[in-house]
């Protein structure tokens, strides 16, 4: 395998993985968003309760 | 306790099949076969494979939404799309990359599978779109089951009609059919890989569905707070 | 009785345009401010560019935003005054609301098909007559085909903020083999071949289209829009 071939191959791969990475990342962003809201929701459903 | 094995049994997993296709690619398997850059093709149908299978399981999951009301279907559905959509975005990706080596371009009209590809990935992306678009939880569930299930079946007319489209004005630009190019030792990579990645999108799919539950159970207690 | 339904709702939509004549006016003057432009994007005296070769296209593309302009008014005129749980209260089913609604934009956006079809030939020197019934059915169906799917994709979005965003951006990619076909349909008609073996296939994909999704359609209207 000649050596442009071979960096497209590794860069094909690398295109693979930094797909998904980046799907990881948003999903974290998203789930760090989340966690916050739910924090959030309890606090306030939690207050009503208190009346 | 469960679920966190299993997550890291899946990564393994993954890594692992992943790391043995590599090692064929780099010592085992023929440097070159009839396309140039082939070995790409172990990452690039596979990741088709994992998102084919992921839009044929939302749809069926879409479908016991509509038939049971349970919003765990919906949850499902909807992780699973997502997660199928990222292996159509790599795939794509990866045949792109593969195009533009082995035949010199990023992109062309005439290939039925290309465009196919394409058009799906536009529907999902709508799909997705339609679920950020709607905040009350029971029409969101709804209206993405039933573009989930027109989705599945408009891929495949839209799949045959190409096809028929591109026998009527044949292009000389992408020959290179499904097994066409391969000789029967050098297929079972493509296995391997596919389980890597089934092994890689349920686990994203699981982690996706944890937000999906953290997601209900935030709407159900702004229901109970009435601040829908 | 179903369809003296279905011809009620499809007659009071086309009552209700008719007097007003919002969308048929916004519809048509768009048609024809799409078939000028095209007309801007590619210089005319250049011997290289093949006009007659691309008007099939054109034509279609010029149908397919015109529709989306008038497709979006179809469930979004209920909103006010809460006339669509009105209809979706009434005593008939709601695939009669849907068909109706259907067969009132069918008519609608055939009419302004029909006259676009003339000036889009006056302008750009396409020969319509001579297989004018065959390029009649394929516009007919490639029409029912827009209606069909547009005015479901209005129900669906109809609650949606978004509305006019998300009605052109999912109904096209589902429209895709539909218009395809009409296209390859038209060009062939428009080059004064008429329908050959070539193309029959054509013209049962598109006809199969129409008949996959108009029952699609009917099966599903009743989840989107009652639930």
């Amino acid at each position: 395998m000649d050596f442009l071939e071979l960096k497209y191959v590794t860069g094909a791969f690398a295109a693979f993985l930094v797909v998904i990475l980046c799907y990881v990342l948003i999903v974290d962003a998203r789930g760090r968003k989340l966690r916050k809201e739910l924090e959030r929701v309890r606090k306030m459903v939690g207050s009503d309760k208190r009346e | 306790m469960q679920q966190q094995l299993l997550k890291f049994a899946l990564a393994g997993i993954a890594l692992a099949m992943f790391s043995w296709v590599l090692y064929l690619i780099a010592y085992v398997l023929p440097a070159e076969a009839n396309v140039a850059a082939y070995q790409i093709i172990y990452f690039h149908v596979p990741s088709f494979f994992t998102c084919f299978t992921g839009f044929f399981v939302g749809l069926v999951a879409s479908g016991m939404y509509l038939a049971t009301g349970n919003f765990k279907y919906d949850s499902f559905a909807a992780g699973v799309n997502e997660v199928a959509l990222v292996f159509a975005t790599s795939g794509l990706a990866l045949g792109m990359i593969w195009g533009r080596y082995a035949w010199g371009i990023w992109w062309t009209w005439g290939d039925a599978r290309l465009v196919t590809m394409l058009l799906c990935w536009l529907l999902y992306a709508g799909y997705l779109v339609l679920r950020r678009s709607v905040e009350e939880p029971s029409t969101r569930a709804r209206l993405s089951a039933v573009i989930s299930i027109i989705g599945c079946v408009d891929v495949g007319i839209v799949y045959k009609s190409i096809d028929w489209f591109r026998t009527q004005h044949p292009s000389a630009v992408l020959e290179f059919r499904g097994g066409g190019g391969m000789g029967p030792g050098m297929e079972y990579p493509l296995l391997i890989s596919w389980i890597g990645m089934l092994c890689l999108g349920v686990l994203l799919a699981m982690v996706r569905m944890k937000q999906g539950e953290t997601s209900i159970e935030i709407d159900s207690l702004r229901r109970e707070a009435n601040s829908f | 009785m179903y369809f003296t339904g279905v011809l009620t709702i499809a007659a009071k939509d086309l009552r209700a345009e008719w007097r007003t004549r919002e969308a048929i006016n916004a519809s048509l003057a768009f048609m024809l401010v799409i078939l000028v432009l095209f007309s801007f994007a590619f210089d005319p005296g250049n011997p290289e560019i093949n006009i007659p070769a691309l008007a099939a296209g054109l034509l279609w593309m010029a149908y397919s935003f015109a529709a989306a302009l008038a497709l979006n008014r179809s469930f979004a005129r209920e909103l006010q005054n809460d006339c669509l749980d009105a209809l979706i209260a009434a005593p008939i089913p709601a695939s009669a609301l849907y068909l109706g609604k259907v067969l009132a934009n069918f008519v609608l956006l055939l009419a302004m098909e029909i006259l676009s079809l003339f000036i889009f030939s006056l302008l750009y020197n396409v020969k319509v007559a001579t297989h004018i019934w065959e390029l009649l059915l394929v516009i007919v169906l490639g029409t029912w085909a827009m209606a069909i799917m547009g005015t479901l994709f209005s129900a669906l979005t109809v609650n949606l903020r978004l509305r006019e965003l998300m009605l052109p951006i999912m109904t096209y990619p589902f429209l895709v083999p539909a218009l395809m076909a009409a296209i390859l349909l038209t060009d062939a008609l428009l080059h004064g071949e008429p329908f050959g073996p070539k193309n029959t296939l054509w013209l049962k994909l598109l006809a199969g289209f129409d008949i996959i999704f108009t029952s699609l359609a009917v099966l599903l209207i009743d989840t989107v829009l009652v639930g």
